[in-house]
């Protein structure tokens, strides 16, 4: 009889197809990337943080692919390093972002009246403070670093989350669905979590590539700054920074980085939207 | 005859009505406003009116989904008017809901197995994933469907297959009172008579009960034994199906009878002129009779005194000063020489 009664959900194969074909660009840089970040540093040709000035400053060649940084260390492998940090960083703010934000949302709009009214002022608050300076703030208090500086940005990016699940949250809330489940008998929480949730997949996962790209970007201008990732490991930011002061001799450089940090952002800005389109259609 | 199993008493709903932004809710809107009926066992009643008539809110109120304002609504008599959410949670098996619109009413991200696994096990009562699926399955033959549909989203369905699932979803619990609203107003025509006939036939089956919303003569005429009629939340006609189709007592109930379009020409030549003007808002009902400002046999009393819903006999009840049986609409036009308010452009 199980066997006839087939309630589990199919694989995800039509939207691979989808997303195929409406962007095969973004799916490939984002997919690269990920790859990279993943695998990325097992595979590396060079030690990451290994200097050689004797090496310092080289162009692209057969041994050191993209060349080589001012202390004479491997571009290629720093880049694959750097790789990592950003999926962390991306993983790190989604996560925090997508569940404290999501879950906040999703109790506002769902149950509505004063909770929404306390929930969506508190949000209004933790959305204006500037990035930038909360992250400062909790590297002064703690220490810099990664994980430190991608607190900061996922705590900002909760108020994205939060506002779009509150807004779907209120569009269903007065669906008939949701009323044959009260009818049923279904208690109000599980209502938000197994009757609302679900059908909320498509717009969180749509913000969650747009704040998980920022969130590389700001790992990057973070780390830029000194106030994420610290040397001698290898970020977007700590690499651009170390490459600004050699714009001239070896400007290679700070374009190859500049390029993977754009790539990556493009990439994911162009799967987003076409992650939107497909849940718009599947409506 | 034993005692009904549902008894709705005085009922009442309102919502409160902000005029401005910058103040306080003032006044109200009346959506139902002392209704009282009562449904016998196995019986289906069938409630029509205009849109905004209110039918909906009361299915509401006696579903439970929401709380009347006042009144009380006995179940099997138990009052349930005045529980909390937490005390309907029980209560909730004994009447289920079918809605309206058969795309809304499923969670569009869940397969039809999972959507009537849910209906088992919220209240538990088939537990056991091999009892649920043997359950699931008879619950899809039920409603006429294969088992096989269990495994489909409800977008790959149509109209009336979705509404098939909306039906089993209620049955799930094995309810004593089901309360359709508008069951099949969203359907095609050829699929609103298989559905009709889907909820006759369980009716039949299960010895169920029935309220039937709809805005749709022809469609209660089918599945009900009681017509009740409703204007502006108030109930102003209820009477047995034949006796209402054949001769309704109050001239509201007798412009709506008039207004449904006729299959045969030759009765055509008996349709009277349609009901005149728009429903007045509820937030500012006419004083004295409800319906005075549209009727067309309406005297000055009519604006003064609001008439009860009293006996005319053989269990007809009708809210109106000059209701009777044997006037036909044309002669009622006759006899209302002065027709009112309502504007009769000529």
């Amino acid at each position: 009889m199980s066997a006839v009664v087939q309630t589990r959900r199919r694989g995800n194969a039509g939207l691979l197809r989808f997303l195929i074909r409406r962007s095969p660009l973004g799916l490939a840089l984002v997919t690269l990337f990920f790859l990279s970040a993943v695998f990325g540093p097992h595979f590396a040709p060079h030690s990451m943080t290994d200097t050689n000035l004797a090496m310092a400053l080289q162009g692209p060649s057969a041994e050191h692919w993209l060349g080589t940084d001012p202390l004479g260390r491997d571009v290629f492998s720093r880049l694959l390093g750097a790789s990592r940090v950003a999926g962390q960083a991306f993983l790190i703010v989604v996560l925090i972002g997508g569940i404290a934000g999501t879950a906040l949302g999703l109790f506002a709009g769902g149950r509505g009246g004063l909770i929404d009214l306390v929930v969506s002022r508190v949000v209004e608050i933790l959305q204006g403070f500037p990035t930038i300076l909360v992250a400062i703030v909790i590297v002064a208090l703690l220490n810099p670093s990664l994980t430190n500086a991608m607190v900061a940005v996922g705590l900002a990016a909760i108020p994205d989350f939060a506002r779009v699940s509150r807004s779907v949250a209120i569009q269903l809330r007065d669906r008939e669905f949701i009323q044959a489940a009260r009818g049923l008998g279904a208690g109000e929480m599980r209502i938000l979590w197994s009757e609302v949730l679900p059908n909320m997949a498509g717009p969180l996962v749509v913000i969650a590539s747009f704040d998980g790209a920022q969130a590389v970007l700001w790992e990057a201008s973070l780390s830029f700054l000194g106030l994420g990732v610290q040397p001698p490991d290898p970020s977007f930011g700590s690499m651009l920074r170390e490459a600004q002061n050699y714009l001239a001799i070896q400007p290679s450089l700070a374009i190859i980085v500049g390029l993977a940090v754009s790539g990556f952002i493009l990439g994911m800005n162009l799967l987003g939207d076409a992650l939107g389109d497909y849940f718009e259609q599947a409506r | 005859m034993s005692a009904p199993l549902v008894t709705v008493k005085n009922l009442k709903k309102t919502f409160p009505v902000r005029e401005s932004v910058f103040r306080r809710a003032t006044r109200e809107l009346r959506a139902v406003d002392d209704v009282s009926f009562a449904v016998s066992r196995g019986e289906t009643l069938g409630l029509v009116g205009e849109s905004g008539c209110g039918k909906s809110t009361l299915a509401r109120c006696v579903a439970r989904l929401t709380e009347p304002s006042d009144g009380s609504i006995l179940f099997d008599g138990q009052e349930i008017a005045r529980l909390s959410t937490r005390e309907l949670r029980p209560m909730r098996r004994n009447i289920q809901l079918v809605f309206q619109d058969p795309m809304s009413s499923l969670n569009p991200r869940k397969r039809v197995g999972t959507i009537l696994r849910e209906a088992l096990s919220i209240q538990g009562l088939v537990s056991g994933r091999a009892r649920q699926d043997a359950r699931i399955a008879e619950l899809l033959e039920q409603v006429g469907l294969s088992p096989t549909f269990a495994g489909r989203l409800p977008r790959e369905l149509s109209g009336g297959q979705r509404q098939r699932i909306g039906i089993a979803r209620a049955l799930a619990l094995e309810p004593r009172l089901i309360v359709a609203d508008e069951p099949v107003s969203a359907l095609d025509v050829s699929v609103q008579a298989q559905i009709l006939n889907l909820l006759k036939d369980l009716q039949e089956q299960l010895g169920l009960t029935m309220l039937f919303i709809s805005h749709d003569l022809g469609v209660v005429r089918h599945v009900s034994d009681r017509v009740g009629v409703m204007y502006l939340g108030k109930l102003v006609e209820l009477a047995p199906a034949d006796a209402f189709y054949e001769a309704p007592l109050h001239p509201y109930s007798r412009a709506l009878l008039a207004s449904v379009p006729l299959p045969d020409p030759a009765a055509r030549g008996r349709a009277v002129r349609p009901i005149e003007g728009d429903m007045p808002s509820p937030i500012y009902p006419p004083a004295g009779c409800r319906f005075h400002t549209r009727c067309p046999i309406a005297q000055e009393i009519c604006s003064r005194t609001e008439p009860p819903l009293t006996d005319h006999g053989n269990g007809r009840l009708a809210a109106c000063h000059f209701a009777s049986p044997f006037a036909s609409a044309r002669e009622t036009e006759r006899a209302a020489p002065q027709p009112s308010q309502a504007k009769m452009g000529d």
